[in-house]
């Protein structure tokens, strides 16, 4: 069962790079990433997010949103993308009060990316995937934590890569966010080759 | 009104025009997805409906509904016994086995060293579906299999002969293959390459492959079918996946129909 | 209450397209157009459904602007999106299952596209709602032109044909046609669009970013 949940982890981590293989979170992805510092915090806000709302959503979504869950004959999964947006704002938003009150210092850290993240879509996507492969509680924390690391593991990357390219003697055209894309682009390439991997 | 733009921003104000928004959009959208819900699931059926005629040997057309009620039987299968759970008959078409096999009251381990499709758990009831012809006769037996391939878990159907041994037509109809290389396995070309092939040999051994390079002219001709280029893992796992279910999963049924103890 | 000076709805429906275009100079809505261009089909689906949201949130969000209040302005606009969202999800899974199916769960990240969210709060708030609406539809058509640019460029040359049909008979299908393998994979996307970036900029000098460092220097 362990191994279960460790191959679980890791394919999310590696295999299913949620920014790498299937680009999401590209807008904050390409523009907060100037600075492993701030791409490590932006990371760390991320993964905190994502564990908190995936879960939060599975349970909603096991307990409420789901045919008969409620009620026998009633299916609300049609509300589903409404009730996963809520559920993220207001976790985002009591995060963030909470955060400022008993952890001052990881929120004046944090603070600022916090209200980012609402719109970021890796923590849509991550609800939205684990409700289409229909994990269990437990699989869900998996792989919110993979999920999130694998944004957060794919953006300090890509920082750091930028840090050294701009000392680059790139055309003019190209200068910023256009090698930006291309370098992505290089990194999601090597990224495919975990694809083999069978766990 | 003017007086709800003066006051928006007191804490009443604000409940009182959220709870407006809330309601609107919430009658909004409850109202057209009753509203479209029959249109939703007639597509679903339909969707449904088209993959299993695509390997039926029978062609549609636009009648896809009627075509499918004139040839199509669905049945239940026990797939440990390999016989049909005739008091569930009923729930057999469209038996939503990839849902139901996470459920534990629905499902059944695959213990680890059969698991060659990388599955875990099945249902442990499946639909089989019978095709006939207009005189009522059993012509093909469509079973539906899955398995792990490359990103994907791919989802297809396959129709046997009734001989129980012989594939008559494949096809996919979910998978997330990358479009061009795994997704060939959609293409009707190399679909084509299954038909005729057998799974069991003359001794009863599994002999049905998927690899690359295979045997056109020897011994293998019947067996054997070339894997996809720039495709070597998805064709691995549609191999593995057809090896655990006709292979495995399925043999006591399959073994029932070769010995005619299922169409009679 | 009078409204700042609000562009003409003619000026709000072409802005967006060449001049401001959201993918190519405001750099938003990346993430769709990445995954959903391997095929025109879906392309084309997904640039409709994302024109077709922002129009109408625009234009619900501008009607009732002046009664949104402030604090909660972010939540309400989410409301009104995910409910069209919805809308279209819905829609697409009756009258179109099998490219839902395709999009799968990119229909619901329209939600959290940032050219929706963006001209509600960068536009809508502040006009009225008839410019409102042809800017949701300028900035819609602006983010599916690039869609389509993409799109076109990865299916004619990754699979040989272009809206499903075949232009080019690939070897698979027993013609001639070798496929770009590379151009289906999903990372072509983000060369395609780095490539098109540097083509807009090297015609609109105005935009190219200023180097953060003389690699010119001879001091050293």
């Amino acid at each position: 069962m362990l191994e279960h949940y460790l191959s679980l982890f890791i394919k999310s981590v590696f295999i299913e790079n949620m920014a790498l293989a299937f680009f999401l979170g590209m807008c904050t992805f390409l523009a907060v990433s100037k600075k492993v510092t701030t791409s490590a915090g932006l990371g760390a806000a991320v993964v905190m997010v994502q564990i908190l709302s995936v879960p939060a959503n599975n349970l909603i979504n096991t307990y409420i949103l789901m045919p008969d869950a409620l009620m026998p004959g009633l299916d609300l999964s049609f509300l589903s993308f409404i009730t996963y947006i809520g559920v993220i704002a207001a976790i985002v938003q009591i995060l963030e009060m909470v955060l400022d009150k008993y952890v001052p210092s990881l929120y004046s850290a944090l603070g600022i990316f916090l209200p980012l993240i609402t719109v970021n879509c890796v923590i849509f996507a991550g609800v939205s995937f684990m409700v289409q492969r229909e994990y269990n509680f437990a699989e869900s924390v998996v792989y919110a934590a993979g999920s999130g690391i694998s944004w957060a593991l794919a953006i300090i990357l890509l920082a750091a890569i930028r840090e050294r390219l701009k000392y680059s003697d790139a055309p003019a055209g190209l200068r910023g966010l256009g090698l930006t894309f291309i370098t992505s682009g290089l990194m999601a390439i090597g990224f495919m080759s975990f694809s083999g991997i069978q766990l | 009104m003017l007086n709800l733009k003066q006051y928006k921003d007191s804490p009443v104000g604000t409940l009182v025009i959220i709870v407006a928004f809330c309601l609107v959009c919430s009658v909004l959208v409850s109202s057209a997805v009753v509203a479209l819900g029959p249109f939703k699931a007639a597509a679903e059926a339909n969707d449904r409906q088209v993959s299993i005629l695509r390997v039926s040997g029978y062609d549609p057309g636009d009648a896809v509904a009627q075509t499918y009620a004139d040839h199509i039987e669905a049945h239940l299968l026990d797939v440990e016994k390999g016989v049909f759970v005739e008091e569930m008959q009923d729930q057999a078409d469209g038996y939503n086995f990839a849902s139901l096999s996470r459920k534990p009251e629905t499902s059944t381990a695959i213990p680890a060293e059969k698991d060659v499709a990388g599955l875990r758990v099945r249902a442990t009831y499946m639909p089989v579906y019978f095709v006939k012809d207009d005189a009522g006769v059993v012509t093909r037996i469509i079973l539906p299999f899955y398995g792990k391939a490359l990103w994907s878990t791919a989802y297809g159907y396959v129709a046997v002969d009734t001989d129980g041994n012989t594939i008559r037509a494949v096809t996919f109809y979910s998978h997330g293959e990358t479009a061009g290389l795994g997704g060939e396995i959609d293409n009707p070309r190399w679909q084509a390459l299954w038909v005729d092939k057998k799974i069991e040999n003359a001794d009863g051994a599994y002999s049905f492959v998927i690899k690359k390079n295979a045997d056109h002219e020897g011994v293998g001709k019947d067996f054997e079918v070339d894997s996809l280029s720039g495709a070597t893992l998805t064709s691995r796992g549609v191999d593995n996946a057809v090896r655990y279910w006709l292979g495995d999963a399925y043999k006591p049924f399959l073994d029932n129909v070769r010995k005619g103890e299922i169409i009679k | 209450m009078s409204d700042v000076k609000s562009p003409t709805w003619k000026e709000a429906l072409l802005d967006p397209l060449i001049a401001n275009n959201p993918v190519m100079i405001q750099v938003l809505g990346i993430c769709s157009t990445l995954a959903v261009t391997s095929s025109m089909k879906t392309a084309f689906v997904m640039g409709l459904s994302v024109t077709a949201v922002t129009a109408i949130s625009n234009f619900a969000v501008s009607a009732t602007r002046n009664y949104i209040p402030s604090s909660v302005r972010i939540i309400a606009q989410m409301t009104v999106i995910a409910s069209l969202v919805i809308l279209v999800d819905q829609i697409l899974k009756a009258f179109a299952y099998d490219l839902s199916k395709q999009l799968s769960v990119y229909v619901g990240l329209i939600i959290t596209n940032c050219i929706v969210m963006g001209r509600t709060e960068g536009f809508a708030l502040k006009y009225p709602p008839v410019p409102s609406f042809f800017d949701g539809i300028g900035n819609g058509l602006g983010y599916m032109l690039v869609l389509c640019i993409i799109g076109t460029i990865r299916e004619i040359f990754g699979s040989g044909s272009w809206f499903g049909i075949t232009l080019l008979e690939t070897v698979n299908n027993g013609g001639w046609y070798v496929p770009c393998g590379l151009l289906v994979m999903p990372p072509c996307g983000f060369f395609l669009v780095g490539l098109l970036i540097w083509l807009v900029k090297s015609f609109r000098k105005e935009l190219i970013e200023p180097a953060e460092y003389d690699t010119h220097r001879e001091d050293y």
